[in-house]
């Protein structure tokens, strides 16, 4: 009984990798131009505010239609950005950091404007520490030390969801909620890690940075 | 055209200008003289900036200076409510943040990650007090666990004891390789006790195992591995008042904004760093006869980590008659907070009597 069943699963599962194989997507490529979006939002943590801005430069988009055995029609776009950031937070006491990062982000629209996204970025990060800082010399001389505060070399790793409201409205905007984790280095001869949320809205400017970009339509 | 463009270019600037002041207004020197203070500064020095954050009473312009342990962990966990409620009342309290520890920050700097170091931090920060409080301001220093370690060093450095009106040893060590062996025959001792009366006899068991093959000079793992005994020992005693990290870091952590990654990494770094090698010979009992400065011990009589018997030393080698030694009947290792109205009325009687 047994070694029925497992033929009936490999003749099940090779029938599949067979079926699959006869998949062919239509694909359609064409070159347009894209305007690239703005992004602005809340960046912090509870308690420690802070502001992010950025650039979003379309690299590719490809649209996926697929139809379903009921006939319904399944699209989804994944689209590809340049990024560029520039962050501000502020923490009482700690530091206040500005941070400027360039990455990639890939994001995963449904039909409906949901979408899913991560973004790997790397950048600088120069902070300011949380108060007067003094130095005190070999004679015992206090003195202020001003913009005292360090220069670090930032990864960031971000994952998150929003909602594309151009879907459904004519508004061109995007809403959106990300969590970051931040890293920083040489941090006290390791490194700083600091998870924090983005909450925010990007939108586009008709004829902002348009640059040409591949769409591919793929259709099965 | 053109003028608008200039217009535009003005106020750009403008803005950047006011970004800019914004950012660095909180590093402006602003130094508060009240009964309620809270500031935070930072004194910058051979590769790291130490936090200090200032709270209380500095109208008195009497400060006690907390020397945390580990080496790494931090000053916040000393801010607590009753701290505020019964010291900072009467007199400003320093939490000081060393290197490489808290909320302190810097770039690569592990070279100057070293006690010599640490005790040339001390003496600035002190000198970053009486600056922005006047030279006549009196200092109290409180070393508690590793704490001690860099206050007896401090202590027994040239004429640097000029410096402060008293120091408070808190659970705190002066001569890591006695340290040591007093650990190893407190735990033996109260584990067999312990053991006799049938309480956590399994872990008790492991614990005497391992001490009793302990040379008198034991190596740095030997080190550490005891000292997780000794952590382990004090929540296996009934009647002491426990302590838990992370009630603190629950209770104070979102609320006074503490950059708990960074606490979390800082100490993960300084526990593995090269210098606790040289801290494991580091001894001061030779030195002790220097002090002369009016001297209080406070110890928990179930101290494991640093037992009583370290406050007895200190006791018999300072040079000064102006000393005390107080034992906690119902703390371990953190008399500050397991028995903070003994530790208090301690401490402000001793900064009464020789402010």
């Amino acid at each position: 009984m047994n070694h029925k069943l497992i033929i009936a699963c490999i003749i099940f599962f090779y029938s599949q990798q067979a079926f699959s194989q006869q998949k062919v997507y239509k694909k359609i490529k064409e070159i347009k131009k894209v305007p690239a979006n703005i992004r602005l939002g809340y960046w912090g943590g509870i308690g420690f505010p802070g502001l992010r801005m950025g650039i979003e430069l379309p690299l590719s988009v490809v649209y996926k239609h697929k139809t379903k055995k009921s006939g319904k029609i399944k699209s989804v776009t994944k689209k590809r950005y340049l990024v560029s950031n520039f962050g501000w937070y502020h923490h009482k006491g700690f530091h206040d950091n500005l941070c400027l990062t360039v990455g990639y982000t890939y994001r995963r629209i449904s039909k409906n404007g949901f979408f899913l996204s991560y973004s790997p970025e790397i950048g600088y990060s120069r902070t300011f520490l949380g108060g007067t800082t003094y130095q005190v010399d070999n004679e015992g001389n206090v003195s202020i030390k001003k913009r005292a505060g360090y220069h670090y070399a930032t990864l960031m790793l971000s994952g998150g969801l929003g909602w594309k409201l151009s879907i459904k409205n004519v508004m061109p905007v995007t809403v959106y909620s990300r969590l970051n984790l931040m890293l920083m280095f040489p941090y006290n001869s390791k490194i700083y890690l600091r998870p924090n949320f983005e909450l925010g809205t990007s939108f586009t400017l008709a004829h902002f940075l348009k640059k040409k970009t591949k769409h591919t339509t793929k259709t099965l | 055209m053109l003028i608008s463009k200039t217009v535009q270019m003005k106020q750009s600037t403008l803005l950047l200008i006011i970004c800019t002041l914004c950012l660095l207004s909180c590093q402006q020197e602003k130094i508060t003289i009240g009964t309620n203070v809270s500031e935070t500064v930072y004194l910058d020095n051979n590769g790291a900036s130490m936090r200090m954050l200032i709270e209380g009473n500095t109208s008195s312009r009497t400060f006690l200076l907390f020397i945390h342990g580990g080496p790494g962990t931090s000053a916040f966990f000393y801010n607590t409510d009753y701290l505020s409620q019964h010291l900072e009342n009467r007199y400003a309290l320093v939490y000081w943040d060393h290197r490489n520890s808290g909320a302190s920050q810097g770039n690569t700097n592990q070279k100057y990650l070293n006690l010599p170091q640490m005790t040339e931090d001390l003496k600035k920060v002190i000198q970053v007090i009486r600056h922005r409080y006047g030279n006549h301001s009196r200092v109290f220093i409180v070393g508690h666990s590793f704490g001690g370690l860099l206050a007896s060093s401090f202590m027994t450095t040239k004429d640097y004891q000029k410096m402060v009106n008293g120091w408070i040893v808190a659970g705190g060590s002066h001569n890591y390789p006695l340290n040591n062996i007093l650990t190893r025959d407190m735990l033996q001792e109260i584990g067999e006790k312990e053991y006799q009366k049938k309480r956590h006899t399994s872990k008790w068991k492991e614990i005497i195992d391992y001490c009793q093959h302990l040379p008198d000079h034991m190596t740095l793992e030997q080190a550490n591995q005891l000292n997780t005994y000794a952590t382990d020992a004090e929540n296996l005693i009934d009647g002491i008042t426990n302590f838990d990290v992370m009630t603190f870091i629950k209770k104070y952590g979102i609320k006074d904004k503490w950059p708990i990654t960074s606490i979390f990494l800082n100490h993960s770094y300084s526990q593995g760093a090269s210098f606790n090698h040289d801290l494991a010979k580091t001894e001061f009992s030779s030195q002790l006869p220097k002090i002369t400065t009016p001297t209080l011990l406070i110890f928990g009589k179930y101290d494991f980590i640093c037992p009583p018997g370290l406050g007895q030393d200190i006791y018999h080698l300072v040079n000064t008659m102006s000393k005390k030694l107080v034992i906690s009947e119902v703390s371990g290792h953190s008399v500050m907070f397991q028995d903070e109205s003994l530790f208090c009325e301690e401490v402000s009687a001793f900064i009464d009597t020789y402010q």
